[in-house]
């Protein structure tokens, strides 16, 4: 895909084809490059995903944690309320989700967010994570009158690293990859994603049949996931099958 | 410290159940709304392309799921001897398909695809005949279930291995003084006890069939020939969306929720069975 992203237009056409283009041009992804509005794609998708990432693992974050440690009855019982929202097809509430969005005033970027912040799985993880961590830690820093919060910042913050490099690619790519979402609350160029706008793009150039183009958006879509896994595939599966402590 | 968690449930979750129950017995195209009581409900059922759509979803179960249950399980049963560097790469590896949007992997798929795609030009250079992958439905609907299983592998991959890996030790030692050799060992031991994840890995494959939507919708726009790889989502984003009937859709969307639950009755009424 990446070495045809460079391949000029009329070279797919040519018979017989050949796998290895003898013309490289880079003029498909200089076409990309030239779309007016990229540089603020580029800026809309980076603070959708900074906001949602850090809103998302302190909101998942802190369910975990209650989750975890509390030993209130009710507490199982909103657990599995939340749990429950697994089982439910997101697309089902779409409509009714965009009209909540709409009745609160708020489309555009911050109907994005709002909506990938309910992450019941990143919860079932969290309280997974936080459980294999000794209760006796907590409860010491419980009795030295250390509050809640305190504890989660200064304790157990500390020893999630794994699970909070597992948090960031699964929120990451939440991001990157809600497209439904996006197209229907994104219809202002300014305000578009990455994804959005780039695959908006290509639908317009589909009629001229450039799998050149496409392939170079495709290309350039695949970047951020690059980046994504470079930063962070290290902490990413032992967040997902290690526990909290090390013995 | 939940506050925050049960105000984004509301708002994203709660909230919507509650408006897509109400708008189900209304006839809607958003402009106006007229309650209708339940003929949103009855023109569904008996709507072809819905019915149909859970046929696609049904053949789909049948392609999918078990080849998934099986690649998965064999891939991590020979991953299992592997030391844990190895493992955890392989694992990122069969991975990264299904962690990259469905849109992407559409794009791609599409270019191998097509008419015009590298795969027919291929064929064509050996002067055969061009395969219409994504134009009759039973190429479309192989070429799609193809696609799914490559994509969600990886996630399959880790769950069996998180489960083989808590298989305690002493169980394979005391089978070995037993004198059972290495296959017996993973017939008569390591199977049995993997049978609830099995049956969590076909539940979680069948509802991620039935909602299935970006691949649909990359490369066969409007579900393919006739209908016939919509699944039972896209069938409702359709209806939604492109034909502007919110109401039916929410009756439709309340089906389907009501037939991943039957399954997870199902699911569980076969565990019990089992044990």
């Amino acid at each position: 895909m990446v070495e045809n992203s460079f391949t000029p237009a009329k070279m797919f056409l040519k018979m017989p084809p050949r796998l290895i283009p003898n013309e490289l041009t880079l003029n498909n992804s200089i076409e990309a490059f030239k779309l007016p509005y990229l540089p603020r794609w580029i800026l809309n998708t980076s603070i959708i995903m900074v906001v949602a990432v850090i809103l998302g693992i302190v909101i998942n974050g802190a369910a975990g944690y209650v989750f975890a440690f509390a030993k209130y009855k009710w507490c199982v019982y909103i657990f599995w309320t939340l749990m429950s929202s697994i089982f439910v097809t997101r697309y089902v509430l779409l409509i009714s989700q965009f009209m909540i969005v709409g009745a609160l005033g708020l489309r555009g970027l911050p109907a994005v967010i709002l909506v990938l912040l309910f992450w019941p799985t990143g919860i079932y993880l969290f309280r997974n994570y936080y459980k294999a961590i000794p209760v006796e830690l907590i409860e010491s820093a419980r009795i030295d009158g250390a509050k809640e919060w305190r504890i989660l910042t200064s304790i157990v913050l500390p020893l999630s690293k794994p699970i909070l490099g597992a948090a960031i690619v699964f929120l990451g790519m939440g991001v990157l990859g809600d497209y439904i979402w996006q197209m229907l609350n994104l219809q202002d160029p300014v305000e578009k994603t990455y994804l959005v706008g780039l695959m908006s793009s290509t639908l317009d150039v589909y009629k001229v049949k450039n799998i050149g183009y496409d392939l170079a958006v495709g290309t350039l879509l695949f970047i951020p996931y690059l980046i994504i896994f470079s930063v962070s595939s290290r902490y990413f599966i032992e967040g997902l099958t290690t526990g909290g402590l090390k013995e | 410290m939940l506050i925050p968690a049960m105000v984004v449930f509301l708002l994203t979750f709660a909230v919507p159940m509650i408006l897509v129950g109400r708008l189900s017995l209304f006839a809607s195209d958003y402009a106006t709304t007229k309650f209708v009581g339940m003929q949103n409900y009855v023109t569904a059922i008996f709507d072809h392309y819905y019915v149909k759509s859970y046929e696609n979803a049904f053949w789909f179960v049948l392609m999918i799921a078990p080849s998934i249950v099986i690649f998965a399980y064999t891939l991590s049963s020979v991953l299992s001897n592997y030391n844990k560097k190895t493992q955890s790469i392989a694992r990122f590896v069969v991975y990264i398909p299904g962690l990259t949007s469905g849109i992407i992997m559409g794009l791609l798929w599409a270019w191998l695809l097509l008419r015009q795609g590298l795969i027919n030009q291929i064929l064509s250079v050996f002067n055969i005949q061009a395969i219409p992958f994504l134009s009759e439905q039973w190429p479309a609907r192989i070429s799609i279930a193809v696609i799914s299983v490559i994509s969600s592998i990886g996630g399959m991959v880790i769950l069996f291995s998180a489960s083989m890996h808590s298989i305690s030790k002493e169980l394979q030692d005391a089978s070995m003084i037993d004198g059972a050799n290495r296959r017996q060992y993973k017939k008569f031991i390591v199977r049995p006890m993997m049978l609830p994840t099995i049956l969590l890995a076909l539940l979680l494959n069948i509802v991620g069939i039935m909602q299935m939507w970006e691949t649909i919708f990359v490369l066969t726009e409007g579900g393919g020939p006739e209908g016939s790889t919509a699944s039972p989502v896209y069938e409702i984003f359709l209806t939604a969306f492109r034909f502007g009937k919110a109401g039916l859709a929410a009756a439709k969307g309340i089906i389907l929720m009501f037939v991943i639950a039957g399954i997870l009755v199902i699911k569980n009424r076969v565990e019990k069975w089992v044990k």
